[in-house]
């Protein structure tokens, strides 16, 4: 090869051999990246399924997949909001064969909220002392207030609020509007704060008179800013 | 700015999710209302408690080894094995499934795609099988289990012991089959996914060579031999009375039979008419 090179610049095309190793090169990093995610993709997971043996699966083929299909991500852009579009797709069409509830769950988007949000006095009962957090008995409670949400809600809140992911990328991961997002995830929260709140009346934590009123659903921050710029 | 507008929006103006104008009118707001402060506090100490409560525990160190050691053996990437310009997989061909069938990743084109291993003889390179409607490239994942499998769950088990270690697993109760003359012994079994379902992968040594029988449901109840029409490189012949279907898949022959609505399908290292022979042989206890 030398030979015919004459001190040119190495040939235009990479040998195989090198070329190989280049796409072994950015399949390790890929796989490396990838890994950084494991225990978020595990938790969620295991939230999602319930199961250590599913979430087990569920990685794991959510891994495969992820390398198979590799090349479609695009370096530079959001790795572990596609990992977990792949996580959420694959729990969906492994086990959740029924789409009933999807359907269910959006048709419930067009009516109102009309749940969740209690009162002033309420509020202040369940939140600690300090102001930083939950009463721990209250707190205590959120992992099986998730487990009661439906599918689609339960990954609203891992999404928005366990791996703090935006509006945009949760609408990229389930692939719907981020104004459907927004919905889904404030129905999500009201339903786990409901839950909770319910656990608290239960033990006493909050008393039934401190049940209140209930609050207006969502509007469109867009309908907002038309009404404010049209000065009302 | 009035209350019952921060409070519609204060999931959105927690999460930063507002424009910085309508961010600084909230504060603003937030700032002269005790009302709204509290509504803020308790917003936000939900959240913090949610984070605090369901960050999961880490995901176990097993799993992480399987998963490494799973991507390690993996084959190449799509694109890496088709621009391998004749060092890497020639045989790696990509095709659109039915819409139906497509894994709905919506990762763009990865969606509609999945790769075939299809045959290199003549006639049969190019064999359009996934993109007939209702046929799917079945046998193309029995063959990638074989040539990659995974480390078995269950070392020389015992029939009772398959049973029990499938229950819950599977939707479907898997007996292994057995073959007359004692030649193929059970060695090992696994879960496994064929088209996005759950299967059960037995491995079998016969003679001192590899043999996977993956037993699956049909992806379309009392769809059986349809799913593999014959003609396109499938061949489907009765041998003692009983229909065996078989293709070459790559290097490997896949031959399956029926039992009970679940599809057993036998590819190894051996040839095709031992392979035909072995599915026409096989008792399903």
């Amino acid at each position: 090869m030398r030979l015919f090179g004459l001190g040119k610049p190495p040939m235009p095309a990479a040998p195989p051999a090198a070329q190989r190793a280049t796409l072994r090169r950015g399949r390790d990093d890929f796989e490396r990246d990838a890994l950084a995610h494991l225990d978020a993709l595990y938790a969620t997971a295991l939230r999602l399924t319930r199961s250590p043996a599913d979430a087990d699966d569920l990685v794991q083929d959510t891994y495969l997949k992820a390398h198979r299909f590799s090349h479609h991500f695009e370096a530079g852009t959001n790795l572990k909001a596609w990992l977990f579009k792949i996580l959420t797709n694959t729990f969906i069409n492994k086990y959740r064969r029924a789409t009933r509830e999807r359907e269910v769950l959006d048709d419930a988007g067009h009516g109102p909220v009309g749940e969740g949000v209690m009162s002033h006095a309420a509020m202040r009962a369940l939140v600690d002392p300090q102001g930083a957090a939950l009463e721990p008995l209250v707190a205590a409670e959120i992992g099986r207030a998730l487990d009661a949400l439906p599918d689609d809600y339960r990954t609203m809140i891992l999404l928005a609020d366990v791996e703090e992911l935006s509006y945009k990328e949760i609408a990229d991961v389930v692939g719907c509007p981020i104004g459907t997002v927004m919905s889904r995830l404030h129905r999500a929260r009201k339903q786990l704060q409901r839950h909770l709140y319910e656990h608290a009346v239960g033990a006493g934590i909050v008393s039934e008179a401190a049940a209140g009123a209930m609050d207006e659903p969502p509007v469109a921050l867009e309908a907002y800013r038309a009404r404010r710029a049209r000065g009302a | 700015m009035n209350c019952s507008l921060f409070r519609r929006h204060v999931d959105a103006f927690l999460d930063a999710e507002v424009d910085p104008t309508t961010q600084i009118e909230f504060e603003r707001h937030v700032a002269a209302c005790a009302g709204c402060q509290e509504v803020l506090a308790f917003e936000r100490a939900t959240r913090r408690s949610t984070r605090a409560a369901l960050a999961g525990p880490g995901a176990p160190d097993a799993l992480r080894a399987r998963i490494a050691e799973r991507l390690q053996g993996a084959p190449e990437p799509l694109d890496a094995s088709l621009s391998g310009s004749g060092e890497g997989r020639p045989w790696l061909r990509v095709y659109a499934l039915p819409r139906r069938y497509a894994i709905p990743l919506s990762l763009a084109a990865a969606a509609a795609l999945a790769v075939l291993a299809a045959g290199r003889g003549p006639g049969v390179g190019g064999e359009p099988v996934a993109a007939e409607a209702g046929a799917l490239p079945l046998f193309e994942e029995v063959a990638r289990l074989h040539s990659t499998p995974l480390p078995s769950d269950v070392r020389d088990p015992q029939d009772e012991q398959v049973l029990s270690y499938f229950r819950g697993k599977v939707e479907f109760p898997v007996r292994p089959a057995a073959f007359p003359n004692g030649h193929a012994r059970l060695v090992g079994v696994r879960v496994s996914n064929v088209r996005e379902r759950r299967a059960a992968a037995l491995y079998y040594d016969v003679k001192g060579r590899r043999m996977t029988v993956v037993v699956y449901a049909e992806p379309r109840p009392g769809a059986a031999w349809q799913v593999f029409p014959a003609g396109r490189g499938l061949l489907v012949e009765r041998v003692n009375g009983r229909p065996v279907a078989h293709r070459r898949v790559g290097g490997y022959t896949v031959s399956a039979t029926y039992h009970d609505g679940l599809t057993y399908a036998l590819t190894g290292d051996m040839d095709e008419r031992t392979l035909v022979r072995l599915a026409a042989t096989a008792q399903i206890r």
